[in-house]
C-alpha cells in the first residue's frame, strides 16, 4: 500500500484533535457521572437530614396524640414544592391516617377511649408503599433505604427512613413491635440533572470551539514557523544536487530550523568551494585536508605524460596561443584520467602526473593512455597534432603532504613515481611504456610489444619494459 | 546439577508461598471488640431475666452484664440536672434468649456496648455491636438504629425506675448505682 502523503501540520492538527477530542469526551464523561453522583448524593444527604427532622416533628406531633397537626404538617410541606412529596406507611404498607385503626388499637391498649375516631379521611388512601421500602424496615438494624428511579423523563430520588418504635411510644402503641411505620420523602431532580447536562453541553462546545481555534493557529504556526522553511530547504538541497551550488535559504528564524538553514547554507558553501577547489587541487590533497594525515606508505599506479616536442613548437607561437593549446590537450587527458578513475596528482609544465589506487589500476591506466592518445589523433587539427609519451609503473610509493608550512602539495614520490617518470621520457609521441608489474596484471584484450630491456637514468639495471598497442 | 537448582527453587516458592498464606491467615483474624468470654464474670444491671417485650427486642428474654469499669460511673450536677458518665472500657452485654432458654442454652446474639468516644464509628460515644456465638462474629453498628432507642434512657422511659428525674444517663436504661430493684413488666402497657 502506497503511504499517502501527509504536510507536517494535517498530522499534527490530525493528533492534536484525536487527543483532545478523545480527551474532551472522556473528561466530559466523567464530569457528567461525578457532577450527577454529587447531586444525588448531595440530594441524598439532605432527604436524610430532612427525614431526621420528619422523624423528631412526627414524634413531638404524636407524644401528645395530635395526629391531625401531623398531617397538616406533611399536607403544608408538600404545598410549599409540587415536586416535593412526602407519605407516612404503616409497616404494613397501607398510608397512615387514612382510616381509624390506629386509634381504636391505642384506646383498647390504653384502656379508655381517649382518641376519638375521625369523621373524615385525613389522608386519601395512596398507592402503598413498594416491596423493597417494606423490606428495608424488616432488616436489623433496620436501615434508611435510598432509591433512584427514572420513569417517563423523571428522574426522582427517595428515602424511605423506617420509624422505630421507642420506649416512649410503647405506653400507646404496646412494646411488641420495634418498626411503627415507614417515612417516604421523595424529590424530583429532573431539571437539577437537565440543568446539568445543559451546562455540560455548553462547557464542550466552547472547548469545542477553543479546540478548533487551537488546531487553526497551531496549523498556521506550523505552516509558518516548520513546513514551509524545511520545504525551502528541501528545494535549496534539490538544486544543489543538480549542480547548482549558487542557492542559499532565506531562513533567519532564531531556532532549531534557522539553525539548520544555516547549516545548510554552511554546507553549500563549502561544497562550492569544494567543487571550485577541486578543478585545481589533486582528490588526494583534498582528501589530506579533510584526514590531516601527513605520509602513508600504498600500492598504485603511476601514470606520467608528457607532450612530445612542445618546446620546441612553444618557441615560434605566441604565447596565449601556446596556453590555450596546453590547457586543451592537459583538459582532454584529465578528463580521459577521471574517466578511467584516476586522480591527477599535478601539472609539471606539459607534463600530467596522475595515480591509479586500487586492484584494477593498471588496467585503468593503461585503458586511459590508450584513449588518451585515441582521442588526440582524433583531434589532432584542433591541437595543432600534438602527442604525448607516457609510463606507467605499479608498486609501492609514498603519499604525504611535500612542501612547507605556507606551501604544499599533497603528492606522490618514491622509486616507482621515478621510473615512471623516465618511462614517460623514454616513451614516443603516441607510445605507451609499462613496467613489468603493469603487464602481469593487464588481460589478453590490451596488446603489448616485448618486453624490451630499457636503460633508465638511476638504475643501475636495464628495465623490462612493455609498450602497449592500439586495440 | 539443573534437576538440584530445579528443586531449590521450587523449595523457595513453596516457602514463599506458605508464609504468605499464613500471614494472610494471620491478618484475616479478627480482634473482638467485646469481651466474650469473661462477661458472665460481671455483675448484672438488673438482678433478673427480663422477660417482658420491648422494641428492638420483642418476645426475646434478656440478661444484663456490664464490665467492672462501669461500676461506679461518674456523676454530675449540672444546671439543675444529673449526669451520669462511664468510663472508657466499660462494656454492657445483654444476652438475647429465647423465651424458652432452659438456664444453659447459649444466648441467640449478644448486643452490646463499649464506651470508646475516640472511635469514629462511636455514637453517642458508645460503640453498638451484635455478636453472633453460632458464627463468632461481631459488627459494629454504624446505623443511628440502636442509639435511637438508647437515647430514650436520657429522658423519662418506662423501665426500671423510669428515670423520672429526667437524668442523663449515658444511654443506659439501668445503670447500676440506680436501686431500680426487680424489674417488672410495666402495668401501664
Amino acid at each position: 500500500m502506497k503511504d499517502r502523503y501527509l504536510p507536517l501540520s494535517v498530522k499534527a492538527n490530525l493528533v492534536l484533535l484525536v487527543i483532545l477530542t478523545l480527551g474532551l469526551g472522556i473528561v466530559t464523561f466523567l464530569y457528567y457521572r461525578e457532577v450527577n453522583d454529587t447531586i444525588t448524593s448531595s440530594i441524598e444527604n439532605s432527604l436524610k437530614n430532612q427525614s431526621q427532622i420528619l422523624y423528631s416533628a412526627i414524634q413531638n406531633f404524636m407524644l401528645p396524640g395530635e395526629a391531625p397537626l401531623a398531617v397538616q404538617f406533611f399536607r403544608d410541606i408538600q404545598d410549599l414544592n409540587p415536586l416535593y412529596q412526602v407519605r407516612l406507611f404503616r409497616t404494613n404498607g397501607v398510608p397512615a391516617f387514612s382510616d381509624n385503626d390506629t386509634i381504636q388499637e391505642v384506646n383498647r391498649r390504653i384502656n379508655r377511649n381517649r382518641f376519638l375516631p375521625r369523621e373524615t379521611q385525613l389522608i386519601q388512601p395512596t398507592p402503598a408503599a413498594p416491596p423493597k421500602a417494606l423490606d428495608a424496615a424488616k432488616n436489623r438494624p433496620a436501615r434508611d433505604l435510598f432509591l433512584r428511579t427514572e420513569s417517563e423523563g423523571r428522574v426522582k430520588v427517595l428515602i424511605y427512613k423506617p420509624l422505630i418504635n421507642l420506649p416512649k411510644c410503647t405506653g400507646c402503641h404496646g412494646p411488641d413491635h420495634t418498626i411503627r411505620g415507614i417515612a417516604e420523602i421523595s424529590t424530583d431532580i429532573t431539571q437539577s440533572i437537565q440543568a446539568q447536562g445543559e451546562t455540560i453541553v455548553k462547557a464542550a462546545l466552547l472547548f469545542g470551539g477553543a479546540l478548533v481555534a487551537l488546531s487553526l493557529s497551531l496549523g498556521r504556526f506550523l505552516h509558518r514557523q516548520i513546513i514551509r522553511p524545511v520545504r525551502e530547504i528541501g528545494e535549496v538541497c534539490a538544486s544543489v544536487t543538480a549542480g547548482n551550488f549558487q542557492v542559499r535559504t532565506s531562513i533567519e528564524q532564531k531556532d532549531e530550523i534557522g539553525d539548520l538553514a544555516f547549516t545548510v547554507n554552511t554546507m553549500v558553501k563549502g561544497l562550492h568551494e569544494r567543487f571550485e577547489l577541486s578543478k585545481y587541487v589533486s582528490s588526494a590533497t583534498l582528501q589530506s585536508l579533510q584526514d590531516d594525515s601527513t605520509a602513508k606508505k600504498i600500492s598504485a599506479t603511476v601514470f606520467f605524460s608528457d607532450i612530445r616536442g612542445f618546446t620546441a613548437f612553444s618557441e615560434h607561437i605566441p604565447p596565449e596561443t601556446v596556453v590555450e593549446l596546453l590547457n586543451r590537450v592537459l583538459s582532454l587527458q584529465t578528463d580521459i584520467i577521471h574517466s578511467y578513475g584516476g586522480d591527477v596528482d599535478k601539472y609539471v609544465g606539459d607534463e600530467v602526473v596522475a595515480v591509479f589506487i586500487g586492484e584494477t589500476a593498471p588496467v585503468q591506466a593503461s585503458k586511459a593512455a590508450l584513449e588518451i592518445h585515441r582521442v588526440l589523433k582524433e583531434k589532432a587539427d584542433e591541437i595543432n597534432a600534438l602527442g604525448v609519451g607516457i609510463g606507467i609503473t605499479t608498486g609501492e610509493l609514498i603519499l604525504g603532504r611535500i612542501g612547507s608550512e605556507k606551501r604544499a602539495d599533497f603528492t606522490v614520490i618514491g622509486d616507482t613515481v621515478n621510473t615512471a617518470s623516465r618511462f614517460c621520457s623514454a616513451a614516443q609521441k603516441g607510445q605507451t611504456i609499462i613496467s613489468e608489474s603493469v603487464f602481469r596484471f593487464l588481460p589478453p584484450s590490451l596488446r603489448t610489444e616485448g618486453p624490451y630491456l630499457l636503460k633508465v637514468k638511476g638504475k643501475t639495471e636495464k628495465q623490462r619494459v612493455y609498450i602497449l598497442k592500439e586495440v | 546439577m539443573r534437576n538440584a537448582c530445579s528443586t531449590a527453587i521450587l523449595r523457595i516458592l513453596v516457602g514463599i508461598t506458605c508464609i504468605l498464606i499464613g500471614v494472610s491467615a494471620c491478618s484475616k483474624k479478627e480482634t473482638l471488640l467485646l469481651r466474650t468470654a469473661e462477661y458472665r464474670t460481671w455483675e448484672k444491671t438488673t438482678p433478673d431475666i427480663l422477660d417482658y417485650p420491648i422494641p428492638g427486642h420483642e418476645d426475646k428474654y434478656r440478661r444484663i452484664f456490664i464490665s467492672p469499669e462501669g461500676y461506679t460511673p461518674g456523676i454530675t450536677a449540672k444546671g439543675g440536672r444529673t449526669y451520669y458518665s462511664f468510663p472508657a472500657g466499660t462494656q454492657i452485654i445483654k444476652e438475647i434468649l429465647d423465651p424458652s432458654w432452659n438456664g444453659t442454652d447459649p444466648p441467640l446474639m449478644l448486643t452490646g456496648m463499649v464506651k470508646k468516644p475516640e472511635d469514629p464509628r462511636a455514637r453517642g460515644g458508645w460503640l453498638w455491636i451484635v455478636y453472633v456465638p453460632k458464627t463468632g462474629k461481631e459488627m459494629v453498628i454504624t446505623e443511628e438504629f440502636c442509639i435511637t432507642c438508647h437515647a430514650n434512657a436520657n429522658e423519662p422511659h418506662p423501665y426500671g425506675d423510669k428515670n423520672r428525674k429526667n437524668e442523663f444517663r449515658d444511654y443506659v436504661f439501668f445503670p447500676p448505682s440506680v436501686d431500680s430493684g426487680p424489674v417488672k413488666q410495666d402495668s401501664s402497657y
